[in-house]
């Protein structure tokens, strides 16, 4: 096969997002790491949920599926126990993820299921033209919080640590490459990814903007020194405290990798499962088990 | 039918964990042994320990579908069990048959002898803590009891014994014939046969299955090929996953507990769109939290089977109990306009059937396809002839047997997957070679599926209005477009299909007295009723459809053209089934009859409101048993 481009891991469709919208550099990181694993697009399933973030697989060559707000992970997790040979990335939002779709976090991560989770995370309900998110600060104006929302928000680092993913970093749209680096990594990586990428909404969030984030980033491992991307406690350390920026406007917000093991899958488990349960070729003799026994 | 040959009914009721179910399951069981065919209604206790079970076995010489209306025998173990059923009890002096009580003498002592009621006291508790010092041999010795009493063929039962306990032991089944042995001797040297139920000697043997029915729904499914199966727990449609789910991993595929029912849905439907027969089974809670994929299934074109084993509603409802209201919800929930289809269960044969054209649906015409059935038929067992699958040699598998709609086999349908080396032409390629997944103008309205991992068929999908290639669009030409290929399949499965769920039809006259519609369990009890009504005179008509939706709406008018009046017995309030055949046929007078106190219809409550309609020439109107015996009646 010839080699691939990210160009050709792009679908026609064009996307319709904003100008200056950060969804545009996730989608282009995105192409680009599949282009520089050389990803067979066939076999790459890309799975969203509602959102103006949704609509990246829409963009993507392969087979691709826009799903229901909130429902990404559960038609991703279908996709990938029915069909362990396809990488399956899902493109969500914080709304999507963190609001509606929150329930499933907890049970895709304990089973360790080999996804790439991508949220671009721009703080605000985009598509819905401007209510605050989960993941909004707190005062962040919406149009369903004139006065500035008196909610605190959720911190999605830390809880998709705590409820067992096994590679979880934070990355940015304005810097490609790291980017780039970080989504190539989650796809590679056995388990369930979690990569939280900061994309700005310049349309309708205005307090988390690149201008912010141009001297609001720290990396953590590269400057931070945070290297044993095993240390579990040292990972949710991190999140909680260091540069808790949810609740610290002045804090520093990360790019980084938190958190990175390898422990077996689902799909390993399943297989194992399979194994001592053993394959039964005739349908008739399953049928048959209701017979009475011969005696 | 029944009324003719051997037709008996022995209830066995006690505290749940006394053996109850097990007595009645070795009952079905021996029945098939001896040659007789069986169904076994079970109610298990709402506890989750202890409290009141009860088994009904009727065994017959002809297939009968219900449980009739009221025990023969009814074989007590404890004092709550003949309270329970006093009722019963009380009505034999009405009927031209009496009822027999066999009871442990130990826990109960009847004040008064009931008129046509004859009374076998054996003290079960006693002889198995006191004689076989081991008081779970009680269900064993009520056995015997009831086999020396009634001729129930001892060797059947034996063999029953032996099958069930040969796993545990030598030990195990020796001292189980103990008690049943123990429980004849009692009978034999102790009581004085006084009633006339005597159990015919043993036939051979036919080539028949006992399955319950959620277990039939899960044996036609891997026969119908399912590779997924997502699902939450819920009663009474959990068993379906737990019959299902050792036989799904021996067929290489995967049944995946989902953390609510939205997600398992969208699991199932991720598993369609990823290639694979998918399906998922709930009760109504989880259709009404299942809505929002439903639609989306029926809008992307997903092939997908969603079992309703209802249970009564509305809201968390009657979890144990039977009822038929979720048709509105299967046929109308989900926002949007989108084609579906809708099978339902009269017994646990059509569970096994029935589950297999489901997927065939499902597959062929690439929707959400229902398959309606309730908690009654869940937990019922059922004797009958053995389904065989075949594996033809063209690859193709055919499912073969008494197939009780009257079709003579059925071929298992796999989609229709896109293959580029056949579309040498480009139908479904655009200009510039795109795949055309929703091309609009096939006849059929059905195009092949992509499936991930061919590079000849990517495509998105989305729930989005789309164009032919699946991009979001929606002028109006775009989305008249799409709409009219979605329900053109409907179209085409009215033509190609419906009749095949039609034919359990039986014309007696063309201006018959009256007509049954009826559908579900219902429909099981309605034949019961109609040949009652025969018997007394009366010319009846009877149409059972499979398929509740969509409608074909000459062939009901057709049918009720030939009575003076169509009755639609079904256990909900609106008279759901009649409500949508009046807005989809011309059939204006529809008679709905219905129940909704949480039981199934007795064969006699259809009777007799049948004989009511006739007498007082009604043709139309809403009516409950109520209106027939003046009062609320629970199984009257
Ligand atoms: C069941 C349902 N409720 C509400 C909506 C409306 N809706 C669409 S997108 C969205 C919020 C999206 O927020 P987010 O996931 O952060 O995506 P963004 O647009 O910010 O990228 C909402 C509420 C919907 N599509 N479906
Ligand atoms: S509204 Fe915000 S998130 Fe949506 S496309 Fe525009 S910039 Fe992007
Ligand atoms: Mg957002």
């Amino acid at each position: 096969m010839a080699v691939l481009t990210a160009k050709d891991y792009r679908s026609e469709v064009e996307p319709t997002w904003c100008p200056g919208c950060g969804d545009f550099g996730v989608l282009n990181a995105t192409a680009r790491a599949l282009a520089e694993l050389q990803k067979d697009p066939a076999k790459v399933v890309g799975v969203s949920g509602i959102g103006c973030s949704s609509r990246l697989p829409l963009f993507l060559k392969g087979y691709n599926a826009h799903t229901l707000h909130g429902r990404a992970i559960t038609f991703a997790i279908g996709v990938k126990v029915s069909r362990p040979d396809l990488d399956v990335i899902v493109f969500t939002g914080d709304g999507d993820m963190f609001s509606i779709g929150s329930g499933h976090n907890p049970h895709v991560a304990r089973r360790n299921i080999d996804l790439t989770i991508i949220m671009m995370d721009n703080k605000v309900y985009g598509l819905t033209k401007n209510q605050v998110s989960p993941t909004s600060r707190e005062g962040q104006y919406g149009s369903l919080t004139p006065y500035g929302t008196i909610d605190h928000p959720v911190n999605p680092i830390q809880y998709m640590l705590t409820f067992g993913a096994t590679y979880v970093a934070q990355t940015y749209a304005g810097n490609l490459k790291h980017m780039t680096k970080i989504i190539k990594e989650a796809i590679e990586h056995k388990g369930l990814s979690f990569v939280n990428v900061i994309s700005p909404c310049p349309t309708f969030n205005k307090l988390d903007s690149y201008k912010f984030y141009k001297d609001h980033l720290v990396d953590i491992n590269e400057e931070l020194g945070h290297t044993d991307l095993t240390d579990y406690k040292k990972a949710m350390d991190i999140a909680m405290h260091w540069a808790d920026y949810y609740h610290d406007p002045n804090a520093k917000a990360h790019i980084g990798v938190y958190y990175k093991v390898e422990k077996p899958t689902y799909h390993d488990m399943v297989e194992q499962v399979k194994a001592k349960v053993g394959h039964e070729e005739s349908i008739q003799k399953l049928i048959d088990v209701c017979k009475p026994k011969a005696i | 039918m029944a009324n003719k040959g051997f037709d008996l009914v022995i209830k066995v009721g006690g505290e749940g964990g006394e053996g109850v179910i097990t007595a009645g399951d070795f009952l079905t069981e021996t029945a098939a042994r001896a040659g007789y065919w069986a169904v076994n209604y079970k109610s298990y206790p709402a506890e989750i320990k202890g409290g009141y079970a009860q088994s009904t076995v009727r065994i017959s010489d002809d297939r009968v579908f219900s449980t009739g209306d009221s025990f023969d025998i009814l074989c007590a173990f404890n004092g709550e069990a003949v309270e329970k059923n006093m009722v019963f009890l009380k009505r034999a002096k009405e009927e031209n048959k009496p009822k027999v009580l066999v009871y442990d003498s130990t826990d109960y002592q009847p004040e008064e002898e009931l008129e046509n009621v004859i009374y076998y006291p054996v003290p079960l508790s006693e002889l198995a803590k006191d004689v076989m010092k081991a008081y779970i041999t009680k269900n064993i010795i009520a056995l015997g009891a009831l086999s020396e009493l009634f001729g129930i063929p001892e060797q059947s039962i034996k063999d029953a014994i032996k099958a069930k306990f040969m796993r545990k032991g030598e030990k195990i089944v020796e001292m189980n014939y103990k008690a049943f042995d123990l429980g004849r001797q009692y009978v034999r040297e102790n009581l004085q046969k006084k009633d006339p139920y005597k159990f015919p000697e043993p036939k051979e043997p036919q080539d028949v299955v006992i399955m319950e029915g959620n277990q039939a729904i899960a044996k036609g499914s891997i026969a119908a090929g399912v590779k997924f199966y997502a699902a939450y727990p819920i009663t009474p449609a959990t068993t379906v996953g737990n019959h299902i789910v050792m036989d799904l991993i021996k067929r290489g595929g995967w049944l995946y507990q989902a953390e609510d029912e939205i997600a398992s849905l969208g699991m199932a439907l991720g598993a369609s769109f990823a290639g694979q027969k998918s399906m998922t089974a709930t009760s109504g809670p989880g259709i009404s939290l299942m809505s929002e994929f439903i639609s989306m299934a029926g809008g992307t074109e997903l092939p997908i089977v969603i079992v309703d084993v209802q249970r009564g509603g509305p809201s968390t409802g009657m979890p144990t109990k039977h009822e038929q209201s979720d048709l509105f919800i299967c046929a109308f929930g989900g926002h949007g306009d989108f084609p579906r289809a809708i099978l339902a269960t009269t017994t646990v044969e059509d569970n096994f059937y029935l589950a297999v054209e489901a997927f065939n649906l499902a597959e062929k015409y690439q929707i959400p396809v229902f398959l309606m059935t309730d908690g009654a038929l869940a937990i019922r067992s059922e004797v009958f002839p053995a389904p065989k699958v075949e594996q033809r040699p063209d690859g193709k598998v055919v499912v073969k047997g008494n197939i009780p709609y009257g079709v003579d086999e059925i071929e298992v349908v796999d989609r229709w997957v896109y293959n580029a080396e056949e579309d040498k032409e480009g139908q479904f390629r655009s200009e510039t070679g795109r795949f055309l997944r929703y091309k609009t103008d096939t006849p059929t309205g059905i195009t092949p599926m992509g499936i991930p991992g061919d590079p000849h068929a990517m495509h998105a999908i989305t729930g989005l209005e789309r164009t032919e290639n699946s991009d979001p669009r929606f002028t109006p030409e775009i989305r008249v477009k799409q709409m009219n290929k979605r329900f053109r399949k409907l179209q085409t499965l009215l033509r190609e299909d419906a009749d095949r769920y039609y034919k359990d039809m039986r014309i007696d006259s063309d201006n018959a007295d009256v007509a049954i519609i009826s559908w579900g369990l219902t429909a099981s009890i309605a034949r019961e009723a109609a040949q009652r009504l025969r018997e007394m005179g009366y010319t009846v008509n009877e149409f059972y459809p499979r398929l509740l939706w969509p409608v074909k709406a000459e062939v009901f008018e057709e049918f009720a053209s030939k009575a003076k009046r169509v009755i639609v017995p079904e256990t909900n309030y609106h008279g759901q089934f009649a409500f949508i055949l009046r807005a989809t046929t011309n059939l204006k007078d529809l008679i709905s009859y219905v129940a909704y106190r949480g039981e199934a219809f007795i064969p006699k409550e259809i009777v007799d409101f049948a004989k009511m309609a006739i007498e007082k020439d009604i043709k139309k109107g809403w009516f409950t048993p109520s209106d027939v015996y003046g009062t609320v009646v629970g199984a009257i």
